[in-house]
C-alpha cells in the first residue's frame, strides 16, 4: 500500500523510505520554487537548516530571485507637493500579491523622512534632519549612510545596485569645486565606506540636474538630465564622467521650457531617451555609449497618442509624461489625469495600470515617481 | 515534419515501471525531451522513459493534452491547471521530477508555484516537516539566527 510520506508528521519504519521525497529535489528546483516566496517567508526559512541556511544566504539565490521579476513590480509616488513625505505605493505587477505600506518603510528610524531616489528595489531617503539611509522595506533592512558632503559643494548624487550582479550598491555623489571641477566620491556597501575625490570633468556653463538626487542607473552608467539639454553621465566602474547631448531639439527644448526630465530606459546595452512633446511620444536610441561629443541619437518610435488613444481607450493624452520603460523598452509608462498608462509600441495597445491620488488634485510627475522592484536587497546584511 | 493535430501520429511512451501509453505525437511533443528525440527521427520504439512512473506519466499526458487544444482559451486553462494541481505532496513531487525530466516549462512553472503557495508564511518547523529536514543548528545558533531576522517572525 502507498502510505504518504509527508501527509502525516508521525510515521513509522515502513514509510520511512518514502520521506526523502522533498528532501531529494535537487538544487534547480529548491531555486524554481523558493524564488516565488516573499522576503518575509524567506527570512523565516534561514531557520530551517543549516543547508537552508547556506543556500537562502547565497549571492546566487538572490541573483536568481531578481533574474525571474520584471524591472518593475511597483512604485511609490508623493501625494502632496506640500508634504512630501506622504507617500502611496502601488503594485503593478499581477504577480506580487505582496503591497508595502509606505510608513511601515521606515521602521527604522524615529521621524518622517523623505524618499529622494530609488534605484533596483533600493530606496534612499533623507531625514528631516538631513540623515541619509539606504534602505529595502522588503528585507527589513537599512544602511544609514554617513555624509561628509559640504552642502555647498553637493552637486548630485545617485545609487548603483544592479541585484543581477551583486547584492553591493555604491552611492555616488558629485561636487562642485571652484564652481567649475566636478568632482566624484563613492560610498560601498562592501567596505561601508566613502573613497577618495576624484576628478571628473570641468563645467564652465554651469548647468543643473534637473533632479540632482536622481541619478539614472543603467548599464552600469549613472545619468543626470541637465538643465541645458545635455545629460550628465558617470561610468561607476571607470570613475569618470562626461556630458552627452540629449536627443532634443535645442530650440524645442528653450520654447517648452521643460522642467521635468524625460525618461531614460537602458536596454541591450543601449541609452534610450523618451519624452511626450505635446501630445507626441517620440523615444530615441544612442548609437554608442562614449564619452566624445559624437552621441548620435536615432529616432526609435514617434507615435501621436491622441490618435492610439482615441481609438482604444477614452483617455485623453492631454500633459501625459513618461515615467518608466517596462518589458525592455517594449511598453512604456504615462502618467496622464489621475491615472497611470502603459502603452505597448509594437500593437499600440493602451492599458490602464493604477489610479494615483494626490490629496491635492494635482498630476503625478516624473520626478515625484520611484519604480520599485521587489528584490532581496541587504538580505543578508548582518544586524549591527 | 508537420506536427499539426490533423496529421499527428501515435507515439508509445514507456513508464520506469514497463507501463506503455500511446499519445498522440502532437500532444507529447510538449515534452521538450521527447520533441527532440522525435525531432531526431529517434522515436520509432516505445520511448523509454527510466525516471517517470506509470501514474504520473498519466498525470504528465493529460497535462499535455489539455494544454495542446488549441481551442481551450487562457481563462479555462487557468482554471483546469487549479484543479490539476490539487494533489496530495507525493503527487506533486513527482510531477516537478516528471516535468522536470521531460522538461516541460509550463508544468514546471505550476507546480513549482503551487509548491511555494503552498510553503509560504509557514513557520520553519513546519517546513521541516513538509520536506523532511532536520533541524541541526544549535539552540545558540538558532536564536541568533531568529534574532537577526526577528522582523520575520512578527
Amino acid at each position: 500500500m502507498y502510505v504518504h510520506p509527508l501527509r502525516s508528521p508521525q510515521h513509522n519504519d515502513e514509510d520511512m523510505e518514502f520521506l526523502s521525497s522533498f528532501n531529494s529535489l535537487h538544487e534547480d528546483l529548491y531555486t524554481e520554487i523558493l524564488i516565488r516566496l516573499d522576503a518575509k517567508s524567506l527570512a523565516r526559512f534561514k531557520l530551517v537548516s543549516k543547508d537552508w541556511y547556506l543556500f537562502l544566504s547565497n549571492d546566487y539565490f538572490t541573483r536568481h530571485y531578481s533574474e525571474s521579476r520584471p524591472s518593475i513590480t511597483g512604485f511609490f509616488y508623493e501625494t502632496s507637493t506640500q508634504y512630501k513625505e506622504k507617500l502611496r505605493y502601488v503594485s503593478i505587477d499581477t504577480k506580487e500579491d505582496f503591497v508595502i505600506d509606505p510608513p511601515s518603510c521606515l521602521g527604522f528610524l524615529d521621524g518622517p523622512a523623505r524618499l529622494v531616489n530609488s534605484c533596483n528595489g533600493l530606496l534612499h531617503w533623507v531625514s528631516s534632519w538631513d540623515q541619509q539611509f539606504i534602505s529595502n522595506p522588503l528585507t527589513n533592512k537599512s544602511v544609514a549612510l554617513p555624509w561628509p558632503i559640504p552642502r555647498h559643494q553637493f552637486f548630485a548624487c545617485g545609487i548603483a545596485f544592479d541585484p543581477l550582479v551583486s547584492d553591493h550598491f555604491v552611492v555616488v555623489v558629485l561636487l562642485l569645486q571652484s564652481r567649475i571641477n566636478l568632482k566624484s566620491r563613492i560610498f560601498s556597501s562592501e567596505t561601508m565606506e566613502w573613497g577618495e575625490m576624484k576628478e571628473i570633468v570641468v563645467i564652465p556653463h554651469r548647468p543643473k540636474p534637473k533632479c540632482c538626487k536622481r541619478g539614472v542607473f543603467l548599464n552600469g552608467f549613472l545619468h543626470w538630465e541637465m538643465t541645458d539639454n545635455a545629460i550628465l553621465v558617470y561610468d561607476v566602474k571607470g570613475q569618470s564622467g562626461w556630458m552627452m547631448k540629449s536627443p532634443m531639439n535645442d530650440e524645442l527644448v528653450e520654447k517648452l521650457g521643460f522642467s521635468e526630465p524625460g525618461c531614460l530606459g537602458g536596454f541591450g546595452g543601449k541609452l534610450h531617451y523618451c519624452r511626450v512633446i505635446g501630445t507626441l511620444l517620440c523615444v530615441w536610441v544612442a548609437t554608442q555609449y562614449s564619452s566624445s561629443n559624437s552621441t548620435i541619437w536615432v529616432e526609435q518610435h514617434s507615435v501621436n497618442l491622441y490618435n492610439v488613444m482615441c481609438e482604444n481607450s477614452s483617455i485623453i493624452p492631454h500633459g501625459s509624461q513618461a515615467l518608466a520603460f517596462l518589458c525592455h523598452g517594449e511598453e512604456i509608462l504615462l502618467c496622464v489625469k489621475g491615472k497611470i498608462i502603459g502603452y505597448r509600441f509594437d500593437d499600440n495597445a493602451v492599458r490602464e495600470v493604477c489610479k494615483v491620488q494626490r490629496s491635492d488634485g494635482s498630476h503625478v510627475e516624473p520626478s515625484m515617481f520611484f519604480p520599485f522592484v521587489h528584490t532581496l536587497a541587504l538580505f543578508n546584511l548582518p544586524l549591527r | 515534419m508537420s506536427l499539426s493535430p490533423s496529421t499527428s501520429k501515435m507515439l508509445s511512451l514507456k513508464s520506469s515501471d514497463g507501463k506503455v501509453l500511446e499519445v498522440e505525437e502532437h500532444v507529447a511533443v510538449l515534452c521538450e525531451t521527447i520533441k527532440s528525440l522525435v525531432e531526431d527521427g529517434c522515436a520509432d520504439s516505445p520511448i523509454p522513459l527510466a525516471n517517470v512512473d506509470g501514474a504520473t506519466l498519466g498525470n504528465v499526458m493529460e497535462w499535455c493534452k489539455k494544454h495542446a487544444d488549441q481551442k481551450a482559451s487562457a481563462d479555462d486553462l487557468e482554471d483546469w491547471d487549479a484543479e490539476f494541481v490539487e494533489r496530495d505532496q507525493g503527487e506533486l513531487y513527482h510531477l516537478i521530477m516528471a516535468a522536470n525530466y521531460l522538461n516541460i516549462k509550463g508544468l514546471l512553472d505550476l507546480i513549482c508555484q503551487k509548491v511555494a503557495d503552498m510553503i509560504k508564511g509557514k513557520h520553519p518547523e513546519k517546513i521541516r516537516e513538509i520536506f523532511n529536514i532536520e533541524n541541526d543548528f544549535t539552540p545558540e545558533q538558532q536564536e541568533q539566527i531568529r534574532k537577526d531576522n526577528s522582523w520575520a517572525f512578527e
